[in-house]
């Protein structure tokens, strides 16, 4: 770089310091491309998007998955809340298109026990926890890598 | 007749007549070479198995396991035979030039009417009757005037104008795969027969100016695709489609994460998902620099030629700088800025301010900064390649001394973030001093030694290039 830039030695002289240029990432909009190819656009959890997607099979629902939003939003978790007249399936197939990695789907019986149904990309079937198990299980693994 | 020493890769040698041909050398070797023969390269130069050696030197003889050469070839004499299909089927096309590139061959045409999918699979019927004929190729020397005639009479005006730009003096050599004539360097195979029927796709038809030239007609260009076997054909076709579903840009679209539109080429448009992605990965960086003992800082975008000039960008860069003119208050003239295509000479800015004693150093100014660089519109690629781009940049002031630790320490940075974000394996590659740079080097050669010798002791060094610069990751010392 022909711009003059100086320090003070230990002798008292005035010496040209050296300057090393670097970057990691190189530009923020091309590494993220490469992330996005490189894991087919399933990005791990913590840089996930929408990383759940709480939704309800029948409309009776609709205000537990609100407080199921509610307490994964307070553990610092990005989740949305699918309340539409749809059927399950035809959600749980959209979210899948938009790799969404976690799907919460709740019905009556998770109403009643004070459950989840979690469904993860690219897994068949689901599992049933707890509201504090589902929020525990997902913010460990939505913790940055260099945070665990 | 005079005779040539031909030497062998086995190290043998033997002599033969001036003007032999590689087919009778590799009769002369073996007859069951000869069968298997395809071409052979002289002294690195590939050439027909036909073609009249008078010149002694090393000799190979190219059979279709050797994979660079036969592949050549092969994609080479599609490309002939597309064009041949072409004109068989409609005799009014012009044709142009067909070489081979990536993992087959293109050829540009000129047609009013666009070539359309069922045009291909005509096409890709022609060529395969073709192929089935086994037509001999066979190759002559030309002189110009012959040559020029020769076009004239079959109405063929992009031909001639090839011609034009051949050097005076220069052979011209023309190929014929059955009866249908071209211009060509060549080298060829021996019959229209040994292409693999099975093994080739068309795959698409683009646009493409005369000579890349914008001011010259557009021409139709049909890529195609070629390999040894069917086999490699399926693997290449299957890895294209996967490659396809995980293209950013369809899962871009998919995931609702950015769009780019005409009035902004190569700025991103980041919607709420991508920009969570966008914050998330400069929030973990910020963290690792933080850690690492960086400061972090912010310059300007928009700064005056002066600075640009005084760094050397206004000079070697200019074409590929955003320029900003701003009518000041005042001001005679109006006043041109440039929007920054690095960040360098403004951290050089900040490190000036103020006396600096070797207790300050190193000193290391990062920036997550937003820079602009003019790209040809053709170069552009979703967010592989913008114009618009915010780079991690970093900035280490220290003696040479320090040179080394920090390097060492910089690698060790590099690797664990590269690790946490899913590449657990990478190439590390050394640039060299390139021949065309901003920054002057001094004890350049010493300092790409350790350079050289740190990086090797820390990852793998896939090559050493000479790297062209200013690159997005610039090379890294400079005074
Ligand atoms: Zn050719
Ligand atoms: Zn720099």
């Amino acid at each position: 770089m022909r711009l003059d830039a100086e320090y003070i030695g230990e002798d008292g002289a005035k010496h040209r310091p050296v300057m090393l240029h670097r970057a990691i990432l190189g530009s923020f909009e091309r590494f993220i491309g490469i992330l996005i190819e490189n894991y087919s656009g399933k990005l791990p959890l913590w840089l996930a998007p929408r990383q759940v997607v709480v939704a309800s099979i029948v409309s009776d629902a609709d205000d537990y998955v609100r407080q199921v939003v509610d307490a994964l939003r307070a553990a610092g978790l990005r989740a949305e809340a699918d309340t539409r007249n749809e059927k399950i399936n035809y959600k749980v197939r959209e979210h899948s298109v938009g790799k969404v990695p976690a799907i919460l789907a709740i019905g009556m019986k998770e109403v009643e026990a004070g459950t989840v149904s979690l469904r993860r990309l690219d897994s068949q079937g689901s599992r049933t926890l707890s509201l504090e198990e589902v929020v525990a299980e997902l913010s460990a693994e939505a913790t940055p890598p260099d945070l665990r | 007749m005079s005779q040539i020493s031909l030497s062998f890769p086995d190290g043998n040698s033997r002599d033969y007549p001036a003007g032999i041909t590689a087919a009778e050398v590799a009769e002369s070797i073996a007859p069951s070479l000869a069968k298997r023969a395809i071409s052979a390269n002289l002294d690195g130069r590939h050439i027909d198995l036909a073609w009249p050696i008078t010149e002694s030197g090393a000799i190979t003889i190219n059979t279709m396991k050797d994979e660079a050469q036969a592949l050549e070839l092969i994609r080479h004499d599609f490309a002939h035979v597309m064009a041949r299909a072409v004109q068989e089927i409609w005799p009014d096309v012009k044709v142009t030039i067909g070489p081979v590139r990536d993992h087959g061959w293109f050829y540009d045409f000129d047609r009013k009417e666009p070539f359309t999918p069922e045009d291909l699979g005509r096409i890709e019927a022609k060529m395969k009757e073709i192929i089935a004929a086994r037509d001999p190729v066979r190759t002559e020397v030309w002189d110009r005037d012959r040559a020029i005639a020769h076009y004239k009479a079959q109405n063929e005006p992009f031909k001639l104008e090839l011609i034009d730009r051949i050097p005076e003096g220069e052979d011209l050599r023309m190929y014929w795969h059955g009866d249908w004539q071209d211009l060509c360097r060549g080298p060829h195979l021996q019959n229209t027969g040994q292409l693999p029927a099975d093994a080739f796709r068309l795959t698409h038809v683009a646009g493409a100016y005369w000579l890349g030239d914008a001011s010259r007609p557009m021409l139709q260009r049909i890529y195609g695709v070629a390999f040894r076997n069917k086999a490699d054909l399926k693997a290449h076709l299957t890895m294209l489609e996967e490659a396809a579903k995980r293209d950013h840009r369809k899962l871009g679209r998919e995931m609702e994460l950015f769009h780019f539109q005409e009035e902004a080429p190569g700025m991103v448009f980041w919607h709420p998902n991508g920009w969570t992605i966008y914050r998330e990965l400069e929030a973990y960086m910020r963290r690792r620099l933080t850690r690492a003992d960086y400061k972090e800082i912010k310059t300007p975008q928009v700064v005056d030629r002066i600075l640009w000039e005084k760094s050397g960008h206004w000079e070697a860069y200019r074409e590929n700088m955003f320029i900003v003119e701003v009518d000041e208050e005042g001001a005679k003239e109006k006043r041109t800025n440039a929007l920054k295509p690095m960040n360098c000479p403004c951290h050089v800015q900040v490190y000036n301010q103020g006396l600096k004693s070797y207790r300050d150093l190193p000193l290391r100014l990062a920036e997550f900064g937003s820079c602009h660089r003019y790209e040809s519109s053709g170069s552009m690629h979703g967010l592989m390649r913008v114009r618009g781009f915010v780079q991690d940049d970093a900035h280490i002031f220290c003696t040479e001394d320090q040179i080394e630790a920090e390097c060492a320490s910089f690698l060790d940075l590099l690797g664990s973030v590269y690790a946490d974000l899913g590449f657990e394996k990478f190439d590390i590659k050394l640039s060299t001093r390139p021949e065309t740079r901003v920054a002057r080097t001094k004890f350049g050669t010493r300092r790409n030694r350790r350079l050289k010798r740190r990086s090797s002791r820390s990852a793998t060094i896939s090559r050493s290039i000479p790297a062209r610069a200013p690159s997005t990751a610039p090379s890294w010392i400079s005074s």
